[in-house]
């Protein structure tokens, strides 16, 4: 947790090895642990469906189309997308996009999920669903890190690191 | 466990399928670019063919021997048998005359060797060209063959000679003195004369050595008939100097353009495979892929509608410059997908998840 532009997303970002790391090391186990990031921003493909999106996490563990559509279908149920599967992902709402983008990681079999902010915007109702998603992941066998500044967030979390706040 | 190979290759397919509109307009814009490349390609070697055979058929490749020596009528008449030598003959001497059946009118007697007549009259069977014959304009004064002719020097009205024309030439293309000329066709002998030499047009590039070879003795050089040589020969060598062969190019830009500002367009899709775990360069499938989809597919089909359409009017040198103008469209497609993973390499993971 730490307030805004603490770094909380730079972290992320270093950790999921798409932001350059200036000083310090960074070290996981296991060392090539598959790592999946969700951000405030949508990370999907907005003109395919959201059963598709699903679906391009299983593919990227080596799934066949067939088999990942099926993985995809089962996660989405399970996040609170079922009725929405068919949907294009500009056609979902911000807290409906978090949870795909969580179902995604989850069908990618991510080992440490790393979500930004994932509830940023949405309402406390939203929240709640989302926070239940990131459980899930948790369930599947994730990681799951996550920045916030949300303090519902944060009482759902197994562990509360809030660095900025002791500096 | 990544991308499978397989899967990766249907990503490139899904990609253009899910933005049909986008897709749609690279794949007509390709077809536009490729049936341009055909017709555009094909209209320009056919026009510069026909102004070819009018060069070619005007005396294009026709050269006046000239000597450090004289030539001799008999070297220049034989010349003719060289391979690469369409025809070559003398003029043994030229003459300003007066007809007698119309004083007034210009007329010339043109004295050649046998193996000159058919560079001159070559609308004529080359066996009939013998004996005298007359240019076309005499026609009208009333010569026609069998019928006999007679002829002062223009300079010595007490001259008085005569002859029985052989036969009255169609109009010669070559030089309107020919159609106002009486012609003798005599034999060669050593006598110097003026050397007309019309080569092969696949042989003009060897002209001066053919030349130079058969008239060592003579230090020669060979003057071009038509001066100056006109613009526009098309040859096999100038195939590749058209203005045509910059549609291929400047089609395959506009193209490269298109392809490459929509994927630009999508670079924060592209960064979604970078978050999934997919290593840069191995993205090249997806884009082979959507270039074979969106670009080289509509683009052989337009080819080959386009190729069909022009067949009928195929020429040989049509088809090297068609063979040549795909050959470069088609690699500036294959480019596409190494433009893409440049163009993508320079987007940081992080710029694209916040649209920038």
């Amino acid at each position: 947790m730490g307030p805004s532009g603490a770094g909380k997303s730079t972290l992320l970002g270093a950790i999921a090895g798409i932001s350059d790391v200036s000083a310090g090391t960074i070290a996981i186990h296991p060392p090539h642990a598959r790592i999946a990031l969700t951000t405030q921003a949508s990370t999907l493909f907005m003109e395919r469906t959201t059963l598709d999106n699903l679906a391009l996490g299983a593919i990227s563990r080596g799934l066949t189309m067939q088999a990942a559509r099926e993985v995809a279908r089962d996660l989405g149920g399970e996040v609170g997308l079922g009725e929405v599967l068919e949907s294009r992902a500009h056609q979902l709402s911000g807290g409906e996009r978090q949870r795909a983008m969580i179902a995604r990681s989850i069908a990618a079999g991510a080992q440490v999920l790393l979500a930004d902010e994932p509830t940023a915007s949405l309402d406390l109702a939203s929240r709640d669903i989302i926070c239940s998603a990131l459980r899930l992941a948790a369930v599947h066998g994730s990681v799951v890190i996550v920045a916030t500044h949300d303090s519902h967030v944060a009482d759902s979390a197994d562990t509360v690191l809030s660095p900025w706040a002791e500096s | 466990m990544s991308f499978s190979n397989r899967e990766l290759s249907r990503e490139g397919v899904r990609g253009p399928w899910a933005r049909r509109s986008g897709s749609i307009l690279s794949a007509v814009i390709a077809a536009v670019v490729a049936v341009a490349v055909v017709v555009l390609g094909q209209l320009d070697v056919n026009e510069r063919t026909t102004r070819w055979k009018e060069f070619a058929r005007d005396g294009g490749y026709s050269y006046a021997v000239v000597g450090s020596t004289a030539v001799s009528q008999y070297e220049c008449d034989t010349f003719r048998g060289v391979a690469g030598v369409r025809h070559s003959g003398a003029i043994r001497g030229v003459e300003e005359i007066r007809l007698r059946i119309q004083p007034d009118a210009p007329a010339y007697l043109v004295r050649v060797t046998p193996g000159l007549v058919p560079a001159m009259f070559p609308a004529e069977p080359e066996d009939a060209l013998a004996g005298v014959i007359a240019g076309s304009n005499l026609a009208a004064l009333g010569l026609d063959a069998e019928s006999e002719v007679s002829w002062t020097d223009k300079t010595r009205p007490e001259t008085d000679r005569d002859a029985v024309v052989g036969m009255i030439a169609r109009e010669s293309g070559r030089s309107p003195t020919w159609d106002d000329a009486l012609v003798i066709v005599e034999p060669a002998d050593r006598e110097d004369g003026t050397c007309i030499v019309e080569f092969d047009p696949a042989a003009s590039p060897f002209a001066v050595a053919l030349a130079a070879g058969w008239f060592s003795a003579n230090n020669i050089t060979l003057d071009p008939i038509l001066d100056p040589p006109r613009e526009g020969i098309a040859s096999l060598e100038l195939i590749g100097a058209r203005p045509t062969t910059l549609v291929p190019l400047l089609g395959g830009i506009v193209v490269a353009i298109l392809v490459c500002a929509q994927w630009w367009g999508r670079r924060n899709e592209f960064v979604i495979y970078r978050l999934l775990g997919l290593r840069h360069w191995r993205l090249w499938r997806v884009f082979v892929c959507e270039t074979l989809v969106v670009v080289v597919l509509p683009a052989l089909i337009a080819t080959a509608g386009a190729t069909l359409g022009t067949l009928h009017g195929l020429t040989h040198p049509g088809a090297i410059a068609l063979g040549w103008d795909l050959t470069v469209m088609f690699m500036m497609f294959v480019l596409l997908p190494v433009c893409g993973l440049i163009l993508l390499g320079r987007v940081r993971t992080t710029d694209a998840i916040r649209g920038r």
